[in-house]
């Protein structure tokens, strides 16, 4: 398998990085006023990245359909992120800037991600704060009625803002509300419980889409100038995560079947302060903030097996592993690194709870130094939320946490432009890889989404449109019939099989493997063993399972089945980029590559590159392409948070 | 745990649904009430029968999504919470329960439990927003907003607009989903510039998809998983006859 | 722009009093002025106590100006017909807005007088009309009123009126209905003009209620004992 990288153009301008974005937007062509509305942009997905991007798409005129899974767009799950969105405005005199923002985000994505997006990134993240104040969302503001801010997952200056524990709910709420103004205006057209279960290319340009009304089960396709794929991460892939039972991959990676490039799917992220799992029918994990650590004191017992209550511990039998192994940065130690020691000390048989899985998050000293009110300031909704998930009372009693996937950074692969290799198919959000590298910072999410919804997809989007003019494709076109006819026979073979397993249960069996083999620390063994297991899987899925009823009514269970057939195949792709990418960075931790006191090891020299994976068809290993990626701008450093 | 359900069936929006009657056994007081209806559902499904639909998304509380009546209270017995926040401790082994959809003319049942609500999506198309186009705000500390303000604005715009107030009330009335919206709005100095024409253009919406009227009984605001307060409802009422009566349209 | 509501009706007022707060707004303001009845009525009522001059003379002088008397019974009488014809119109509208109910009905906290509204209006009314046979019309006659005389004395009718058993208990019983009516109304009536926070609304709904229907209750029971000869 040799990899190529002759057909991956980024496409990010030339000139000093500070300039690259005016100068796309110099030279960028336009649409004329008039002929926007001739163009059809189909918009998948209603999250912060797509919402904004309808909503935006629709004021300037275009003619939009958005689509979304959900009943709403305003359940989209960008409404769960709790922490904030960093913005490089400075209002505190921090010094801060939007070089340091860039500065702090390619490094925290560990030097994997492509610079000249990022620091876009963080030259739009000014905007984003003004257009959602405009918008009336209610962040969180001084006694002096200016906007407050917090410093947030460990960074040295304070650029978060928030809205207490709702920051992505609200700035959902903003997108929503201007998507709905859309709406009614007769702009945008929102196709709610509707889900995309096809991309249709025509002459190598992705030129319509297939869909499900999830209702009525009702198949139609769509024919559009382009299409705005903006469908959120993967992270349900290991069963057990902080997504919503809904967020899949199938959207993205039905696009990577007809020819997306898929890029860096092994990058994941593993939140470090969840609740654990407390039996084996759980459907989900939740998480809390992780300020939570900005108090909390993270330990285990020394010995292992220690199954004494935490408060018969003595003092000097309690391993605080963070603070004795990065005396500096303690319990605020970046996530990768919080989780990996987490799971190392219940490798060690030191974990606490059900199966051994969690670790205490201990208030019991901070309560002594502030004050149980104080805290209960401070937290005091975190903790009314393990109270009412757990039964136990983190007053008088240490939290258990555990790590969970939450993020992922991977994703279709795209250009400056955000644009795939797929001509005319644009990937904004989670979805796409482009921003986070490695690694995500927190509060960055919620700013990427946004950036690239409301203000970088409306110029890129105008660009291609004015400058490829795109031929007008109809829904009559034989490609669409191909597609729905390969969808049909799909469907068709599930509700066919008749066996006696639910999907949820292969996907708990896949999310199981993935999470031992691929999760938060891999190894070339383990891989190779997920890569045996994960046809296995596929196999008996495709022998035994059971979807009652039939594909022309409301189904969930033909749903459910549909998300996790793709995730049975992504799983092995992302086991795959996991073993080709041979070093450790960010989220991706290979046990082979760590200094004596397990910190990550990078290989720039082999590895500083995106890896986007190219479908071959069925039975077929994907071939791998390389985008290099070029530091001009800051040195290629070794992360140390000792 | 041990559980009699009776839960409502129905296969469509056109057919008529019926109450149906389940066991479910050795379900965990840890589990959510969700999970517990997973737990259904495997069961319905490895002997080859239709599982319960149900909505759910997110199951922490936040998206809005899940909306099933327990004992004829929406979201369940805990206050301040959604159903998925709901855990099987708060059920006594041998208990039955009583699961049905949202119910009002405006949340069409569509299947089992699940209910259409875009009647609330288009309430917020009527006027739910501030009317600014992408690009042409100002600087966000251009105009600063007393706390006390931007901490009311927040709190009615924590609605998760799951529809429990409309479930709950005797009338089926959306008065304290629309008063939310209004109140942020009214609240915020970036709302002032149409808050007449919302009060006005919200409530004439509502009125359209066949709510109810509000009689001031707050069992909306015992439901609400988010305790938006009714006191809300009573600022709607004055701004909206404000509208009804200033306004220049 | 499916299922918005986008079409111009010609009058502002009539557009309010079309719309469900309209609706609330009318039920408020005609309660309002039913309380404010009331208040004038329980006010003459307890005259009783002063003696047969003081009541008689208040009588007297209210029929000596048929502005007031027929201006009173005029808008008193239009406050009660709106007053019901919305109730039933917002009702009828409120049992459209959910067509199936719910099989398993639980109540969390509207209290029980919001709950049966309706029913205590209607016992209301039924009662109005049979005090006014009884007091105004003289269709139902419990003595005390010297007709062929043609003198007014209310205070010897009324006297002779709660001396009836029935007619007695009928009026505490009606009391009660009242009461409950009224818990709701007046809380209601604050929360819809948009006044008060909902604590003070709790209490004014408590107090004022009880000191109507405990005011007129006094009558019968002062009668009955005694106090009043």
């Amino acid at each position: 398998m040799t990899p190529r990288n002759s057909t991956l153009d980024a496409r990010v301008p030339p000139g000093p990085l500070e300039n690259k974005w005016e100068r796309f937007r110099r030279d960028m062509k336009l649409v004329n006023p008039a002929n926007k509305r001739k163009h059809k942009i189909l918009v998948v997905g209603s999250g912060l990245a797509g919402g904004s991007a309808a909503a935006t798409l629709g004021e300037l005129g275009y003619e939009v359909d958005c689509f979304c899974f959900q009943d709403s767009p305003r359940r989209a799950h960008s409404i769960a992120a709790q922490g904030g969105i960093n913005a490089g405005k400075n209002y505190q005199g921090d010094g801060d800037s939007v070089w340091r923002l860039f500065y702090d985000t390619v490094k925290g994505g560990d030097f994997r991600s492509r610079e000249a997006n990022v620091h876009r990134l963080a030259l739009l993240s000014r905007n984003i704060i003004d257009q959602c104040v405009a918008q009336g969302v209610p962040f969180a503001r001084e006694y002096g009625g200016l906007l407050a801010n917090r410093s947030f997952g460990g960074a040295q200056v304070s650029r978060t803002f928030y809205a207490r524990g709702q920051t992505g709910q609200q700035l959902l709420l903003g997108a929503y509300q201007a998507l709905e103004r859309q709406i009614g205006a007769g702009q945008v057209k929102m196709h709610s419980r509707t889900e995309l279960l096809d991309v249709v290319v025509v002459d190598g340009r992705a030129r319509g889409i297939l869909t499900r009304d999830l209702v009525t089960g009702r198949v139609s396709r769509w024919a559009g100038d382009a299409v705005v794929m903006a469908t959120g991460g993967y992270g349900r892939v290991f069963y057990l995560s902080t997504n919503a039972m809904g967020c899949n991959v199938t959207a993205t990676y039905r696009a990577y079947k007809r020819g997306a490039f898929f890029a860096n799917p092994c990058y994941t992220q593993i939140h470090p302060t969840c609740i654990p799992v407390h039996g084996e029918k759980q459907s989900k994990l939740t998480l809390m903030s992780e300020s939570l650590r900005n108090d909390g004191r993270i330990w285990v017992p020394k010995k292992a097996g220690d199954n004494r209550a935490p408060d018969q511990i003595p003092e000097d039998e309690r391993d605080y592993y963070l603070e004795r192994k990065y005396p500096s940065f303690g319990n605020l130690a970046p996530r990768d690194i919080a989780s990996r020691s987490a799971k190392e000390a219940c490798d060690d048989g030191r974990g606490v709870g059900h199966g051994r899985r969690g670790v205490f998050l201990d208030f019991r000293d901070a309560i002594q130094r502030l004050g149980q009110d104080e805290i209960e300031a401070r937290y005091g909704n975190l903790f009314d939320m393990y109270r009412r998930i757990t039964d136990e009372n983190p007053y008088q009693s240490p939290m258990r946490i555990y790590p969970a996937s939450h993020y992922t950074m991977g994703g279709l692969w795209v250009d400056y432009h955000l644009m795939s290799n797929l001509k005319g198919l644009f990937v904004l959000g989670e979805a796409n890889f482009s921003d986070h590298g490695a690694n995500r910072l927190g509060a960055s999410a919620l700013m990427q989404g946004l950036a690239d919804g409301y203000f970088v997809i409306p110029d890129t989007l105008g660009h291609y449109l004015g400058g490829d003019k795109p031929e007008p494709v109809s829904t009559d076109h034989p490609e669409f019939k191909r597609c729905e006819d390969e969808l049909h026979d799909k469907v068709k073979t599930l509700l066919s099989i008749k066996g006696k397993r639910s999907p949820a249960s292969f996907h708990r069996e896949l999310g199981l493997v993935m999470w031992e083999k691929c999760g938060m620390a891999r190894t070339a063994a383990g891989l190779k063993e997920a890569l045996k297991k994960i046809p296995e899987i596929r196999a008996e899925f495709w022998e035994n399972l059971s979807v009652p009823g039939t594909n022309a009514e409301f189904n969930q269970s033909l749903e459910e089945a549909g998300r996790v057939a793709d995730f049975l195949e992504f799983a092995e792709l992302m086991c795959l980029d996991a073993l080709t990418r041979d070093e450790s960075c960010g989220g991706h931790f290979r046990e082979e590559h760590q200094t004596k006191d397990g910190e990550a090891v990078r290989n720039d020299k082999d590895f500083c590159h995106a890896s986007a994976w190219e479908h071959k068809g069925p039975g077929q290993p994907p071939v791998e392409h390389r985008e290099k990626l070029e530091f001009e701008n800051v040195a290629l450093a070794t992360r140390s948070y000792k | 745990m041990n559980l009699t359900l009776h839960v409502w069936r129905q296969k469509n929006a056109q057919a008529d649904g019926r109450l149906e009657t389940y066991n479910v056994a050795d379900i965990s007081p840890d589990s959510s009430f969700l999970e517990m209806l997973d737990e259904l559902n495997e069961q319905l499904l490895t002997s080859g029968q239709e599982p319960v639909a149900f909505d759910s998304d997110c199951r922490e509380g936040i998206c809005g999504m899940c909306s099933l009546v327990i004992n004829g209270v929406p979201h369940g017995p805990d206050r301040g919470a959604t159903v998925c926040q709901l855990h099987m401790r708060k059920f006594t082994d041998g208990d039955a329960i009583w699961i049905e959809p949202w119910r009002a003319k405006a949340f069409p049942v569509l299947k089992d439990l699940i209910c259409d609500r875009t009647s609330f999506d288009r309430i917020i198309q009527a006027g739910g927003y501030v009317s600014v186009n992408t690009g042409s705000a100002q600087d966000a500390n251009a105009l600063p907003i007393a706390k006390p303000a931007a901490d009311k604005a927040f709190e009615a715009a924590t609605c998760i607009g799951c529809g429990a107030c409309v479930a709950a009330c005797k009338n089926a009335s959306a008065m304290l989903f629309v008063s939310a919206k209004v109140v942020h709005l009214a609240e915020l100095p970036q709302g002032q510039a149409e808050r007449q024409k919302r009060a006005k253009d919200m409530v004439q919406q509502m009125d359209t998809e066949g709510f109810g009227n509000c009689t001031n009984q707050y069992e909306c605001e015992a439901v609400c998983p988010k305790e938006i307060p009714a006191d809300f409802i009573a600022t709607l009422n004055r701004e909206y006859v404000r509208a009804g009566v200033t306004a220049s349209e | 722009m499916r299922g918005l509501n986008r079409q111009k009706r010609p009058n502002r007022l009539l557009q309010l009093a079309g719309s469900s707060i309209g609706g609330k707004w009318i039920m408020a303001l005609t309660g309002a002025f039913l309380l404010f009845f009331l208040l004038m009525h329980l006010y003459a009522n307890l005259l009783v106590f002063a003696g047969p001059e003081q009541l008689n003379g208040y009588a007297i002088g209210l029929r000596a100006n048929p502005l007031i008397i027929w201006g009173g019974r005029g808008a008193v009488l239009v406050a009660f017909v709106v007053h019901i014809a919305y109730a039933i119109k917002l009702t009828g509208e409120n049992r459209e807005a959910r067509p199936v109910s719910y099989q398993h009905e639980a109540t969390v906290q509207a209290s029980w007088g919001s709950r049966y509204m309706l029913l205590t209006g209607g016992l209301i009314a039924a009662y109005v009309v049979f005090h006014l046979l009884h007091f105004t019309f003289h269709v139902v006659d419990t003595g005390g009123m010297d007709w062929e005389a043609g003198t007014i004395d209310p205070y010897s009718m009324v006297l002779a009126g709660f001396k009836h058993p029935l007619i007695s208990l009928s009026y505490l019983a009606a009391q009660v209905v009242l009461f409950f009516h009224l818990h709701h109304a007046v809380g209601s009536m604050f929360q819809t003009v948009g006044l008060g926070a909902l604590r003070a609304k709790k209490a004014v709904s408590l107090a004022l209620p009880a000191l109507i229907c405990g005011g007129y209750s006094l009558v019968p029971l002062a009668i009955w004992f005694g106090v009043v000869k």
